[in-house]
């Protein structure tokens, strides 16, 4: 299988991230500014739906297609290169959580809560949410801190949720509930990370898209745009902007195999669980990272056209900025790992360096 | 979309634990042998009679053929030994160049009559070859070097001057390019590369001490140096090409991204010690666990690229991606240490202030070696399609 943006034809994910490809090519600017006055996607909408993304990740004994993480990489990552006006990602994401906390997995599952909730002694749900791709009246899973371990839980959301503004324009509601009964309940599989972690991931791979995208972009506008008697991609400034932008474009692509790796390995054997966080936070923090140091090359290259509405350009400068803050940004990420560095002092260093990244 | 750097997903052999454990034991029993100075020079660093002793290990020269006296083992093998090495700064400057771009060379374009001459001596980890580019008027210019060697009835005469040959003055060859036809306007076309042994009449080593006092910088004056017609390494005129191909394996190495790696060792283990009862600060945790991810990643891409060179790929783009990030993050490990444990002033007499005052002055040096940073993002460039 190939992670390289070449999808191997012969594998289920690999064929998906094609289909996935071929129908996002349809988004442009004017779309995604309808997608973000409110409009809808329109029959791309539908087309998306059809795939049949969300039951990716659950198990076939769930009722999913039982593919991995790794396979569904050029998936996820052709989301972010295409800023997909669909929370297809979140829906396998949640699937994934629903199926292994014993649960069935299904077509539209519930929105994916960003935040943890508190649950009491009695089972009631309190707390405070955003929710990925939610609309009004929407199911939500989220997972509850409780006396006896976190549980994964599914929430009803009417009355107390109101759209939540934010740099990448999604649709995310935040929704309240104070002592609410959940629909369903169960313990959560991988403790309080059990949406975190496979959320981190997903926008770890978002990330590698959308870099992937604004690298192109940038090529395309150096070798188009002339000054001075000639393509702006002639001048050595210009290209080594753009080398930057690759070389971070490719360590987030190359970071994302981090965590999918480990996500993978928990999923066949729960004895590897415990190396699924320290997994994503290196793939989070160094997407993110990747963001906080590519973006601003793209923008440099594009000069004042790359900042105006009408060019494609800013809908992946947002999302990119949003998708480095969601599920935790560098600096969170990169504290969990320091701190237990730290702790485990210079002589473990090296070893956990390798086992981090493949052994 | 943009799939010009491609880091295939491989996986390390079953044998590669096995082999790491024994190499990390070997280790352990020499580790204290070397004083901090010397662990801050890393791969530079020279001693012989190691090179000797990881020579009788089997592990150097590992893949060449058993015919050479190479153990045939693969390319991820050899990386789980270097990487190791790497780890703990161990001075194996002697036979470095030799194993990692000298003797594949003289694999890839050496007669047999070469090959049976120096692969057998690098494999014992008695055999240093230094490295003949950079001249005092070409550096990023490679293609303007002007060092010649003219054809006699045994063989040629070699006239000029290499700069900035590390270790030259330990080795007991270097490999040079030069020009044997055509003059300078003629660039790239005309260039061969030359094996040269150092003990011959007419070769001249002067040191060159960096700011560290030390001096593994060299300049080699060729005055009339004889050369037998076997000196000539590959094909007359193909230097360039054979170079560059040579660069390729010099690039992508995990000494790209290792160098200062025994200096972010001793700063965890200060910042631990000063860490209170509620654990480290978050400014010292967010720039070790930053340094973590980066350092993971490059790994990751550096494992990659072994295996697209054991497969006899050539992953050009991709070592120049390696070493352009790898450098960068090299050259932020000094800065560190001053950021999350602070040093006394200028101090550099405690290991980890005095390898962080080495660390400092060498830093400089990371982004000038094996192609300048300005040169590498210009390959990328071209490799992306913008010039």
């Amino acid at each position: 299988m190939s992670m390289d943006g070449m999808t191997d034809a012969q594998t289920a994910g690999g064929m998906l991230a094609d289909q996935l490809d071929r129908l996002l090519a349809a988004v442009d600017a004017p779309l995604l500014q309808r997608v973000e006055a409110g409009q809808g996607a329109g029959p791309l909408g539908e087309q998306l739906a059809e795939l049949g993304l969300p039951l990716a990740l659950a198990p076939e004994t769930k009722g999913g297609a039982g593919l991995g993480w790794q396979e569904m990489a050029p998936a996820m990552m052709s989301l972010g290169a295409h800023a997909a006006p669909a929370g297809l990602g979140e829906a396998m994401v949640a699937n994934w959580a629903l199926a292994h906390a014993g649960m069935e997995a299904e077509e539209t599952p519930p929105a994916v809560a960003a935040d943890p909730l508190e649950m009491d002694d009695a089972g009631k749900v309190t707390g405070m949410a955003a929710l990925f791709w939610a609309a009004e009246g929407d199911e939500a899973l989220a997972v509850a801190r409780a006396p006896d371990g976190p549980r994964l839980v599914r929430l009803a959301t009417q009355g107390r949720a109101e759209p939540l503004p934010t740099l990448g324009r999604d649709p995310r509601l935040r929704a309240a509930w104070d002592r609410a009964e959940p629909l369903a309940s169960a313990p959560a599989p991988m403790g309080e990370a059990t949406l975190r972690a496979p959320l981190a991931a997903l926008r770890a791979a978002q990330i590698a898209g959308g870099l992937a995208r604004q690298l192109d972009l940038s090529i395309e506008h150096g070798n188009t745009r002339q000054q001075f008697g000639r393509p702006i991609g002639k001048f050595q400034a210009i290209q080594h902007m753009i080398a930057q932008l690759a070389a971070e474009a490719a360590a987030a692509r190359a970071s994302v195999r981090i965590a999918l790796r480990a996500l993978d390995a928990a999923d066949a054997d729960p004895g590897a669980v415990p190396g699924v966080l320290p997994a994503v936070a290196v793939s989070k923090a160094r997407t993110s990272l990747a963001v906080t140091r590519a973006v601003p090359h793209a923008h440099a290259v594009h000069g004042a056209i790359g900042v105006t509405q009408e060019h494609i350009l800013h809908h992946f400068s947002r999302r990119l900025w949003q998708w480095r803050e969601d599920a935790g940004d560098e600096h969170e990420w990169s504290e969990t790992l320091g701190r237990a560095a730290l702790a485990r002092g210079g002589d473990a260093l090296w070893p956990e360096l390798v086992s981090l990244s493949g052994g | 979309m943009q799939a010009a750097f491609r880091f295939d997903p491989v996986d390390l052999p079953p044998s590669a634990q096995a082999l790491r454990e024994e190499v990390r034991a070997f280790l352990a029993e020499h580790r204290d042998r070397w004083r901090p100075a010397l662990v801050a020079q890393s791969w530079t660093g020279f001693d012989r009679d190691f090179s000797r002793e990881i020579g009788a290990k089997g592990w150097v020269g590992m893949t060449w053929p058993k015919e050479y006296g190479g153990a045939e083992r693969s390319a991820l093998e050899r990386y789980v030994v270097i990487e190791e090495m790497l780890a703990v700064g161990a001075p194996v400057g002697c036979h470095w160049i030799a194993d990692r771009q000298s003797g594949p060379l003289i694999l890839r374009v050496g007669t047999e009559a070469q090959k049976r001459e120096y692969l057998p001596r690098i494999v014992r980890g008695d055999c240093c070859f230094c490295i003949g580019l950079s001249e005092p008027d070409s550096g990023s210019d490679l293609a303007s070097i002007r060092t010649k060697a003219e054809r006699t009835d045994t063989g040629w005469t070699l006239t000029g001057r290499k700069i900035w040959t590390t270790n030259a003055h330990h080795a007991d060859y270097i490999i040079a390019l030069v020009r044997t036809s055509g003059g300078p306007q003629d660039r790239q076309k005309g260039l061969s590369q030359v094996i040269v042994d150092l003990t011959l009449p007419g070769v001249e080593i002067r040191r060159i001490h960096d700011m560290t006092g030390e001096a593994h910088f060299n300049e080699v004056t060729f005055d009339g140096v004889e050369l037998p017609e076997d000196a000539l390494l590959g094909v007359e005129g193909e230097g360039w090409a054979q170079g560059m191909a040579e660069l390729a394996f010099e690039r992508s190495g995990p000494d790209r991204y290792m160098s200062a790696f025994p200096l972010f060792r001793l700063t965890v283990d200060e910042a631990s010690r000063q860490a209170g009862n509620d654990g480290p600060d978050r400014l010292a945790a967010r720039r070790v666990g930053q340094t973590i991810a980066e350092m993971a990643t490059l790994r990751e891409m550096s494992v990659s690229v072994a295996g697209m060179l054991d497969q006899g790929e050539d992953p050009a783009q991709e070592a120049a991606v390696i070493k352009e990030l790898g450098v960068n993050l090299e050259q932020s490990m000094p800065e560190m240490t001053r950021e999350i444990v602070g040093v006394p002033a200028g101090v550099t007499d405690s290991d980890l202030a005095g390898m962080r005052a080495e660390l400092q002055q060498l830093a400089p040096t990371f982004s000038l070696r094996g192609g300048t940073r300005e040169i590498v993002r210009g390959i990328m460039a071209r490799g992306l399609g913008l010039r």
